[in-house]
């Protein structure tokens, strides 16, 4: 009686198991898919301060070293600069809400700031075409990016000590 | 409203100078913005309009700097044209930089739209000194229709100031080997758009001081010294 009473629960508990499974995926499938985002905490956002304005330093390492555009300087350039802007969207990831909403004015105005910097590139270039020599075009390049970067750190530090970020 | 280029230099230097001494007055009357209040670890605002306002005067005196370099190329072109290309050059690689600041807070001004100039009102109406909060709270009208005076102001020394850089940097680029009267001749044209675009940077930057001149005057507390 046993026997037959086990034989009978076995498939009833298999179905109950795979409806479990079929339901908890749905659920699982149902959830919204959230973004990566890195924890909020002071010392998160003391780490991430210090990954851009290092990562600056690497830039106008950069602007010093490669000597020249045809040594592979622009792409170095290129990278270093681009690496400053992943860096920065990471930063920007771990400010609180009442941080975003403070300093959306200065977020705003830090994020213009790279877009600006960033026509340097696009200037180097339009240099060459109008017949610049590629030696002047690319010290032009270098020297602006450098200064540039430089300008754009020192406003970073200051928002980041408005909005009181790490503390 | 008025616009300063419409006046002879030695009224824009008084006027500059009179305003500045206004500015000096309210300055003096925002300093300390919220900041004694907030809690250690909260955002402090910071003192934009103060800010903003020098660093209009700063690229004005930038233009106006490289509009001369400029005209000392082609007033150079048949006697010493190589040391008057290279201070062009320079002025070029300095407006190159030192307009960052500015271009960046104009380009959020377009960006955050009315909710830049918020924080502006914020600022006036957190002052410490009450007569300032008063005046701002009276005359919450003529602020708005100055911030939107300002906001237009920035769109056309924004909208100017690419393309005029592109002039410079072309011209700087074309007269690098051969800053010669011929060269110079040649390009004549291109020098006079460039101090034309020029020209319309500097009236957005003069529309943006003057209404940040007239911000100053309706909330400087009365009886203020002005050389306080």
């Amino acid at each position: 009686m046993k026997s037959i009473a086990s034989k009978l629960a076995q498939p009833a508990g298999l179905g109950l198991l795979a409806a479990l499974i079929l339901l908890s995926a749905g659920l699982v499938r149902a959830q919204p898919v959230w973004p990566f985002t890195p924890p909020t905490s002071p010392m998160a956002q003391r780490n991430s301060v210090n990954v851009v304005i290092n990562q600056v330093k690497w830039l106008q390492n950069a602007t010093r070293t490669s000597a020249s555009f045809a040594g592979g300087g622009y792409g170095l350039l290129m990278q270093q600069f681009q690496a400053v802007r992943d860096q920065y969207a990471g930063f920007k990831s771990t400010l609180t809400p009442q941080q975003l909403t403070v300093g959306a004015d200065q977020i705003a105005e830090l994020d213009a700031g790279l877009d600006i910097i960033q026509e340097a590139f696009a200037d180097f270039q339009t240099a060459m075409a109008n017949g610049q020599s590629s030696v002047t075009a690319f010290a032009n390049l270098r020297r602006v990016l450098n200064q540039a970067i430089g300008v754009w750190a020192q406003e970073f530090k200051r928002t980041c000590n408005q909005l009181r970020v790490g503390w | 409203m008025t616009t300063n280029s419409t006046l002879p230099p030695g009224a824009r230097r008084a006027r500059r100078r009179l305003s500045g001494l206004a500015l000096a007055a309210l300055g003096a009357a925002l300093i300390g913005c919220a900041s004694p209040q907030t809690a250690r670890n909260e955002p402090t605002p910071r003192e934009d309009f103060l800010e903003s306002r020098h660093l209009v005067v700063l690229a004005m005196s930038r233009v106006d700097a490289t509009l001369r370099a400029l005209d000392e190329v082609a007033a150079q072109a048949n006697a010493r044209p190589r040391p008057a290309y290279e201070a062009f050059a320079k002025a070029v690689q300095r407006i190159e930089v030192d307009s960052i600041r500015v271009r960046q807070r104009t380009q959020a001004m377009r960006a955050r739209g009315d909710a830049y100039f918020d924080h502006w009102q914020n600022y006036f109406a957190s002052a410490p000194n009450q007569q300032v909060r008063r005046r701002a709270e009276e005359h919450k009208a003529e602020l708005k229709q100055s911030f939107e005076a300002i906001q237009q102001g920035a769109q056309q020394a924004r909208d100017a100031f690419r393309p005029f850089l592109t002039d410079l940097q072309k011209l700087r680029a074309v007269l690098e080997s051969d800053p010669s009267l011929a060269r110079i001749d040649a390009h004549k044209r291109l020098m006079l758009a460039a101090k034309d675009k020029g020209r319309q940077v500097q009236q957005g930057l003069d529309r943006i001081l003057a209404e940040m001149n007239t911000i100053t005057a309706l909330l400087k507390p009365t009886g203020a010294p002005l050389n306080q």
